[in-house]
């Protein structure tokens, strides 16, 4: 049995930095909820009644119900193209292996994850504006390429584990190439499609520098771009800055409350591999 | 399988390596390839001609104070961080892998930075610096803690640093104890019929043990802090002056501020030449430390 003192101090340890942790959260709702008046009273606590009016406010301010139906839209519409694109090419690259040509197609593809947008950043605003991309379906293809070099590697490994006899049977029986991958060999990749899209959501949803060089419009712009915009007039109010600050983080809150577990399964299985 | 059903099947791997084989040589290969040739030359982004300058740019940058300067900062910012996010993801892990109440509670608490916007994330830190801390100070009547910290040419690092290793220890977290997890109960075990002491059984065991797991997290940890930006934009956007300009944004400064398309291209190479570096130093250096059972 261990010692009642280190048993205390090992939950200590532990319950101080979920406190850390929760704090800013904590302090988001409060002022969320507060008038300014509340808050000049007292910062910390907690807000004398609920009311919605900051969050109304914010949302007309900065056009949230756009933003978010634009950040939905790519989000979404990139992850399929990262899966469907990725998932295919990694089967040719993964089945394969002793051809010199999908060999170097295997270290093109991953090459991408050692390379900073950054460098790629100001020759694409160039190219994606001389092919009049500067929009959504501009950073919708940026996203669906730069997210293939993690889909690749990951699913490449991941085929290692799935024995080739399958696909084997399946070609002899008289199946197609692509109903064989889409019926027998998609379905068996569940567990790291489920990573890939996890990890994906992630990245996209919460990525601020890609739409803040690409969309041009204001038509276009993600939830985290609109907050970099609209920052500066929340200045003079800090309870509405909050509300603002939590309504970007409430779609994100909400998801995580109901898939923790399948999240972080996800993002520690993506890391490891 | 007969010839031609053997054809159709290597027609068919082609056709599914078309498709994103395309997207990477139009927006990965051909800007990476415009890239290198835009940092050899004067382009200002603007104009419709540009002369061809050979390595300047990269000279130039040798002996440019705001290029050393961001450097230097993103270097130690990243360095840092880095280690600071690790000791603490470690000790977390350590302390989350043995038997607690509500274990699976406070694993999602921990992991839970790691699924928000850094640039949400930094605004709201922000407003603590600014708001909080002070407001907290006054009651107390702490001195130290009524300046805004992000207003201070040094304590301004040692915030961001702050904020960094809240949300970044988040995800390694996760990995470290995965990592632990893979260590036998049963090693711990004659490790103390044999006498070693918690700490002793911890450097001598658990950790080299972990190094996989201790090699992943340095690296991903060293290169999301070398290409920091959305907490610098939220939190101090460069200042004050240009105490915390990082590289990155001072590449996206020369692009579209300052019209200096090929020097900013050039910058941004070299920060990718540092990354491959500063990932091969860790990779070579962690692999000797590594052990197996």
């Amino acid at each position: 049995m261990e010692h009642p003192l280190k048993k205390f101090s090992l939950y200590a340890f532990i319950i101080a930095g979920a406190l850390f942790i929760l704090f800013p959260l904590y302090l988001t709702v409060v002022t969320a909820f507060k008038t300014p008046s509340e808050s000049a009273e007292s910062l910390l606590g907690l807000p004398s009644s609920i009311q919605f009016t900051n969050f109304i406010q914010a949302a007309e301010m900065s056009n949230y119900f756009s933003a978010f139906y634009n950040s939905f839209f790519i989000t979404v519409l990139s992850v399929i193209i990262i899966i469907l694109l990725g998932s295919i090419a990694s089967f040719s690259i993964a089945r394969n292996q002793h051809k010199r040509f999908y060999r170097v197609m295997y270290y093109f593809f991953v090459s991408g994850l050692f390379v900073p947008f950054q460098v790629m950043m100001l020759p694409l605003v160039q190219q994606l504006s001389a092919l009049g991309m500067l929009n959504k379906w501009g950073l919708i293809m940026l996203y669906a390429t730069y997210g293939l070099f993690q889909c690749v590697f990951l699913y490449v490994a991941y085929f290692r584990s799935i024995p080739r006899e399958i696909e084997d049977a399946a070609l002899i029986d008289g199946c197609g190439v692509f109903r064989m991958f889409w019926y027998i060999i998609f379905p068996m990749l569940k567990p790291m499609t489920v990573t890939l899209i996890v990890l994906n959501i992630i990245w996209i949803w919460n990525d601020f520098l890609m739409p803040l060089v690409i969309l041009s419009s204001a038509d276009d712009w993600t939830l985290p771009l609109m907050q970099y915009v609209f920052e500066s007039q929340y200045a003079a109010n800090y309870n509405l800055a909050f509300a603002s600050y939590l309504m970007v983080l409430t779609p994100v809150i909400i998801v995580y409350l109901f898939l923790q577990r399948h999240i972080i399964g996800g993002v520690s299985d993506g890391a490891v591999k | 399988m007969n010839n031609n059903a053997y054809k159709s099947l290597s027609k068919g791997y082609m056709m599914f390596l078309l498709p994103g084989l395309l997207l990477l040589s139009i927006f990965y290969i051909y800007p990476v390839l415009s890239a290198v040739y835009m940092s050899m030359t004067n382009w200002d982004g603007v104009s419709r001609t540009h002369d061809f300058v050979g390595f300047s740019n990269y000279l130039t940058a040798a002996t440019d104070g705001r290029f050393l300067n961001a450097l230097s900062f993103t270097l130690q910012y990243a360095f840092v961080s880095t280690v600071l996010s690790n000791i603490i993801a470690l000790s977390v892990a350590l302390a989350l892998v043995k038997k607690i109440k509500f274990r699976n509670t406070f694993r999602a608490i921990y992991f839970f930075p790691a699924v928000l916007s850094m640039l949400i994330i930094g605004y709201i830190w922000q407003q603590i610096f600014y708001n909080v801390i002070p407001y907290i100070g006054e009651r107390i009547n702490v001195e130290a803690l009524q300046t805004n910290m992000l207003g201070n040419q040094d304590l301004a690092f040692w915030a961001l640093v702050i904020v960094t290793v809240w949300q970044a220890s988040a995800i390694l977290v996760v990995i470290y104890m995965a990592g632990l997890q893979t260590v036998p109960e049963d090693v711990y075990e004659s490790a103390a019929i044999d006498g070693a002491s918690g700490w002793k059984q911890f450097f001598k065991i658990t950790l080299p043990l972990i190094v996989p797991s201790i090699t992943i997290c340095f690296i991903l940890a060293m290169k999301q802090h070398l290409m920091v930006y959305d907490y610098i934009v939220a939190l101090t956007g460069g200042g004050p002056g240009f105490a915390t300009e990082s590289v990155t944004l001072l590449i996206y400064n020369l692009g579209f501020l300052n019209n200096r398309f090929g020097y900013g291209t050039a910058v941004a190479l070299m920060l990718f030449v540092f990354i491959i570096i500063v990932s091969i130093i860790q990779i070579s250096y962690l692999r000797k430390k590594e052990v197996q059972l």
